[in-house]
């Protein structure tokens, strides 16, 4: 029965696809007509309009999509369908694939706005607020700032700084993937390579758990943090990490992304990891010496050097008033502040230079 | 049956359903026993193309059928590793190997046969685009050669020997004064020619190349192989002079020095880059895999499979350059005409 029923949606898929309009028309309008409708002229053109809809909305990719239902493919039809749904994609997935460059190591990301917005893996971002290189595959290169992330799912996200448009790929519904479902992954396996480009590689989803889901598609270090994309060219996972098979290769599922997405978009870090480590406070250093000031705050006698004081220009004779929210008035208030702050934590320093009130902006460094 | 005893079977029976619906077995995965199945022709082809190649009872490695006159292409660093060498096709055994030509710049060795009507291969012309499927050798037994398939993953182009090849001694780059000094002399041991190199020699140049840094070192050994010799221009004190030294592959000089992703990597080729023109295809293989073709779904062979360079990565020497080597060497008169 059901062998039935999907031998009859093939062949409406297939009349929907192969025949042209004007004759889908023809065979789909004239039951209607006959129903005597008065309007017939705006029936024509509002069947006109649904037959091409339909034939927009059930491309030519969904149909070939049966190679998913297959528990192995059984001839070279089968795979030369894998083949062409691979290659349909793979140009625009390629386009929107990353490579990003810190200073502990270089991962992958894949934009998925034309604002720039990129998926990536939280041990490869490392924290949030981090700034670093992204490169595309043709070696052009742009600054981000990583958002949030999920130490303990390995989940990030990071945004490209400049307005965009960039090339970027669709995000699959989070429950569009199975177990079987045949998958592509992108990276740049072992860090940038301009004449070798983007490295990709074939595979089935072979488990599935809770915050993973596992491909046999081999992944090493570099390709961390990319793309893992269904035959449709949707973004399905992000490669994280593996084990010594190389059929053992796991990625961060969307669902992760999308059950946080709020908290990873305001820069939270989430969890405790082990996939990032949370900076603890009393870690954060700014690098001046002080003394009381006359009358209040804190005057700069020195700046050490490479600093995130020297880097913001605190200058020496400044008069810190406040930082974050608190009034300094003498050195041990400004330690105990210190003391609660965590090195890359944000924040803001109230000096006083020749009678003018500046706000300096600054990101703690470590000691 | 007791009650307990089958509340436990039947508890048995639905975590294994339960574990099978989450995981999918290991013959339904893309290098799976039934996935391949769908790969016969393809399959029939890497079994008409592949020599296996023996040393003793142990298979180290494939050659792939260039000629119906009998030729092989092998991979020649593995073929040189072993004293004899026997080759399988299909199921009749050559244990007399002619060695027609050794091609180090490709890793290349063109065997010969003494055998009549070997099957004909069939040569791919069409470009391989990124995403297409590729077979090639995976398990075999002496009559049967099993595939693994994957599919073309990355850019056609040269693999340089980027940190393959090293000199055979270790040094330390002194960024202020932009030079790069000897830091433990190790002739003896790995063959410096010239022995009269101390600690704290200069290096000025490796070749035509001068030397200031470690860039400018890699650089100089980039297009280099393994036992290349190359012309050191030194100083001691006032004193320039000129040694002669092999290069070395990065193992065999710093054992402990492999990366991170080598470790995950398993059994990889020793010789993994320094070839002027590769395919790269996603192919799972190891250092014993190689040497064989590489084929496409209508089982036209468009390379033969020369580097298992990494987890993710493997190399295959495009069959057009396979084919233009092939006629050099036919066309070169023998030496004792």
């Amino acid at each position: 029965m059901r062998k039935k029923l999907e031998d009859k949606r093939k062949k409406e898929n297939t009349l929907c696809e192969g025949i042209p309009v004007i004759i889908q028309f023809l065979v789909r309008g004239f039951p209607l007509l006959n129903l005597g409708c008065p309007h017939s002229f705006l029936t024509v053109a509002l069947l006109i309009s649904c037959s091409v809809w339909q034939v927009k909305a059930e491309p030519d990719s969904d149909r070939r999509l049966y190679v998913n239902e297959l528990k192995a493919p059984k001839s070279s039809k089968d795979l030369l369908t894998i083949q062409a749904l691979i290659l349909s994609s793979i140009q625009n997935s390629k386009l929107a694939t990353v490579n990003i460059e810190l200073e502990a190591g270089e991962g992958s990301g894949v934009i998925i706005s034309p604002e720039g917005l990129v998926m990536t893996a939280a041990h490869v971002t490392t924290g949030v607020g981090e700034e670093f290189k992204v490169r595309f595959e043709d070696g052009s290169e742009h600054q981000a700032v990583s958002l949030g992330l999920d130490s303990q799912t390995d989940a990030a996200l990071a945004q490209l700084k400049g307005g965009g448009p960039y090339p970027y790929v669709t995000v699959a519904a989070s429950d569009d993937l199975k177990v079987g479902h045949w998958v592509y992954a992108l990276g740049y396996s072992g860090g940038f390579d301009k004449e070798r480009g983007i490295v990709a590689r074939v595979g089935r989803i072979v488990r599935e758990a809770e915050v993973t889901i596992q491909s046999d598609c081999a992944v090493i270090g570099g390709d961390s943090g990319g793309p893992l994309f269904n035959l449709k060219g949707q973004l399905v996972g992000i490669h994280s990490r593996v084990s010594s098979s190389k059929e053992q290769n796991m990625h961060v599922p969307i669902h992760v992304y999308k059950e946080n997405w709020e908290r990873l978009l305001d820069s939270e870090f989430i969890g405790e990891g082990p996939f990032a480590k949370k900076p603890q406070p009393g870690t954060a250093f700014l690098g001046v010496r002080v003394k009381s000031a006359s009358g209040k705050g804190l005057q700069v006698l020195e700046t050490w050097e490479g600093s995130v004081a020297e880097k913001n220009k605190i200058l020496v004779n400044d008069i810190i008033i406040s930082v974050g929210d608190t009034e300094v008035n003498d050195q041990k208030q400004l330690s105990s502040y210190l003391a609660k702050k965590a090195e890359k934590e944000f924040d803001e320093v109230k000096v006083e230079r020749q009678g003018e009130t500046i706000i300096i902006k600054i990101r703690y460094g470590s000691k | 049956m007791d009650l307990s005893k089958a509340c436990f079977l039947l508890a048995c029976f639905l975590w294994s359903s339960l574990s099978q619906a989450q995981q999918l077995e290991g013959a339904f995965r893309t290098n799976g026993k039934e996935t391949r199945q769908a790969f016969r022709v393809p399959q029939e082809a890497i079994q008409k193309s592949s020599g296996v190649l023996y040393e003793g009872r142990r298979h180290y490695g494939f050659a792939s059928l260039i000629d119906q006159r009998g030729y092989f292409f092998a991979k020649l660093s593995e073929y040189q590793k072993r004293e004899t060498t026997y080759l399988v096709h299909k199921t009749t055994i050559y244990k007399e190997l002619e060695e027609v030509a050794e091609i180090p710049e490709w890793d290349l060795i063109l065997l010969k046969v003494n055998g009549q009507d070997l099957p004909q291969v069939t040569w791919s012309s069409e470009n391989t685009e990124m995403g297409k499927w590729v077979v090639s050798n995976g398990a075999t037994s002496k009559r049967r050669r099993r595939i693994r398939v994957g599919i073309i993953s990355a850019k056609t182009r040269p693999v340089y020997m980027k940190g393959e090849v090293v000199l055979p001694f270790s040094w330390n780059e002194d960024k202020e004064k932009e030079s790069v000094f000897v830091a433990d002399n190790l002739d003896e041991k790995l063959d410096v020619i010239h022995s009269d190199l101390k600690e704290g020699d200069q290096l000025l140049r490796v070749g035509e190349v001068i030397i200031k840094d470690t860039e400018s070192l890699e650089e100089a050994l980039l297009t280099k192989v393994s036992g290349d010799s190359m012309t050191l221009g030194m100083k001691r004190g006032a004193r320039e002079f000129e040694i002669e030294v092999l290069l070395k592959p990065r193992k065999e000089v710093y054992p402990r020095s492999g990366t991170r992703n080598d470790a995950m990597s398993g059994r990889i080729s020793e010789r993994r880059s320094g070839f002027p023109l590769v395919l790269q295809h996603s192919i799972p293989m190891t250092n014993r895999s190689v040497g064989g073709p590489l084929c496409d779904l209508d089982g036209k062979c468009v390379g033969m499979n020369i580097s298992a360079f990494s987890r993710s990565e493997s190399y295959a020497i495009p069959a057009e350059k396979l084919l233009e080597i092939f006629n050099d060497i036919l066309k070169e008169p023998k030496k004792d005409e």
